[in-house]
């Protein structure tokens, strides 16, 4: 049984193989992509919107007042990013109800790359927020001796994003694949409609988590502490 | 579960491939068309917000406006009390005054007719007694009374002033003597010399018998009248009474005039 979709290899270009994660990631993103062009087509700017423009501000709004929750900041610089991570999760996992359609989320390769542009977009909002210097003096303090265990930090939480969503997104493709052959009339469909639940609800985790970290980063308070950091400093000198 | 290092790599260059898609078909659009509609929203509010300030203003204006028009209202009603009562007053004077006047010419008429009444009453009186006493006079003259009457005029005409007796000489005419019987021929030469002494004159004088004199004589020469008898008398007596009627009138009047004139004062 090949419970990853890194298992399946559809074709190779030379060395390359293409297998089912990146094919069914394309398919993912062509739905985003063409669903996007098609919804924003028809949006009105006057009084009277259509009901599909009125569900897509519904989930905007959401994301940004999430967003805005947590960073209390604008929210939206974050906005492209963050949506992307919920809504290509939030796609992956919905979809994989569907037979045959292999999430790409189930796989690790996925999970390590959404957690890598985690990783990567920590800094970037940081800096264009804060200052490269203000943001790398962060790593310092509260001492030099904790940069180490910042970094480690830093690590762990990414390598925990990219677990936590393949380890619950394969876990269930797991537990559906057992029950399928213990029982395979009722069980199934309930842990489907289940793991639909587990879908919704890691995507928003993934999302808020990811936040959470480039908030940490841009943060107000951050900035504060530096100030509070260099006065110490030009204090006691 | 290998970390397969191309599929990481393409999965990483795919999100951002779908990063950079949705940002260009999803984010931005939906963006500018939630900002336009915020915005237009936000516009259509501050401009409801406007109006609501405007007709919140207009209200305040129309409530000044009411109290404005209302001690407008309030002023004019004390300006109209104030007139009427100033033209009620100066009504009230004028017919006070009007009835001053008109009593004042009331008691002037009643007054004058009054006096007027006393007047002919008076002048009636004096008439009658003048006629009693004259039939009387008429009654008891006789003879007698003439020629005494007579001697009485003889007297007068020789008592004449000077200045008198001038004028008639000058007037070159004796003139006429009335008397009130038929003279005796003494008395008729008595008479005649008397005057021609006063004229200077050879003539005699005209002679002409007049009852109504009821005694006594006359001479009229020169435009001077001379003489004594009961007519002159009683004639003198009615001048005398209506003079003193005259007096009397007058000193009844002007207390009348003063009390009227005092009145007319008090009413200014």
């Amino acid at each position: 049984m090949i419970l990853s979709p890194d298992g399946i290899v559809y074709f190779s270009v030379g060395p390359l193989d293409i297998s089912a994660t990146l094919v069914f990631t394309w398919l993912v993103m062509a739905i985003l992509v063409v669903a996007s062009a098609l919804i924003t087509r028809g949006l009105k700017a006057g009084k009277e919107v259509t009901r599909g423009q009125n569900v897509l501000e519904a989930v905007v709004t959401f994301i940004l007042d999430q967003i805005r929750d947590v960073t209390e900041q604008d929210p939206r610089p974050y906005l492209p990013f963050i949506g992307t991570l919920f809504l290509f999760i939030l796609i992956s996992n919905i979809l994989s109800i569907i037979p045959g359609f292999r999430a790409p989320t189930a796989s690790l390769n996925t999970t390590a790359a959404l957690a890598l542009t985690v990783f990567l977009a920590v800094p970037w909002f940081g800096i264009r927020k804060v200052g490269i210097r203000a943001y790398l003096r962060s790593y310092l303090q509260p001492s030099p001796l904790m940069l180490p265990f910042t970094i480690i930090g830093e690590l762990s939480r990414t390598l925990a994003l990219a677990i936590r969503l393949f380890g619950n997104i394969m876990s269930g493709s797991v537990v559906v694949a057992i029950l399928l052959s213990i029982a395979p009339l009722l069980f199934p469909v309930i842990m489907e409609a289940f793991g639909l639940l587990i879908s919704v609800i890691q995507a928003y985790i993934f999302a808020i988590l990811a936040i959470v970290y480039i908030a940490s980063g841009t943060s107000e308070q951050r900035a504060r502490l530096d100030e509070t950091t260099e006065a110490s400093q030009g204090g006691s000198t | 579960m290998d970390l397969d290092w191309f599929t990481l790599l393409a999965q990483l260059l795919n999100f951002i491939l779908l990063l950079a898609l949705l940002r260009i078909f999803l984010y931005r659009p939906i963006l500018n068309v939630m900002e336009g509609r915020e915005a237009r929203i936000a516009e259509n509010w501050s401009e409801a917000e406007r109006v609501r300030e405007e007709a919140r203003q207009e209200a305040q204006d129309l409530a000044r406006e009411r109290q404005r028009l209302a001690q407008t209202r309030r002023d004019r009603l004390a300006e109209i009390e104030r007139e009427a009562a100033v033209l009620r007053e100066e009504r009230l004077e004028e017919a006070q005054l009007e009835a001053d006047q008109l009593r004042a010419r009331l008691a002037d008429a009643i007054e004058r007719e009054r006096n007027e009444a006393l007047e002919l009453l008076a002048r009636k009186s004096v008439s009658l007694l003048a006629a009693e006493l004259q039939a009387a006079l008429h009654d008891l003259a006789d003879a007698n009374l003439q020629s005494q009457s007579l001697q009485v005029f003889l007297r007068r005409l020789g008592n004449l002033d000077d200045a008198v007796k001038s004028r008639i000489a000058g007037a070159g005419d004796p003139g006429v003597v009335t008397t009130a019987f038929e003279l005796q021929s003494g008395e008729r030469e008595e008479l005649a010399r008397a005057v021609r002494g006063l004229t200077g004159s050879s003539r005699d004088p005209r002679f002409s018998v007049d009852p109504r004199l009821l005694f006594g004589g006359t001479l009229t020469a020169a435009g001077t009248r001379i003489g004594v008898s009961a007519r002159d008398r009683m004639q003198e007596i009615e001048r005398t009474f209506d003079r003193v009627v005259s007096d009397l009138r007058r000193a009844a009047s002007r207390p009348a005039q003063t009390g009227s004139a005092r009145d007319r004062g008090a009413g200014a």
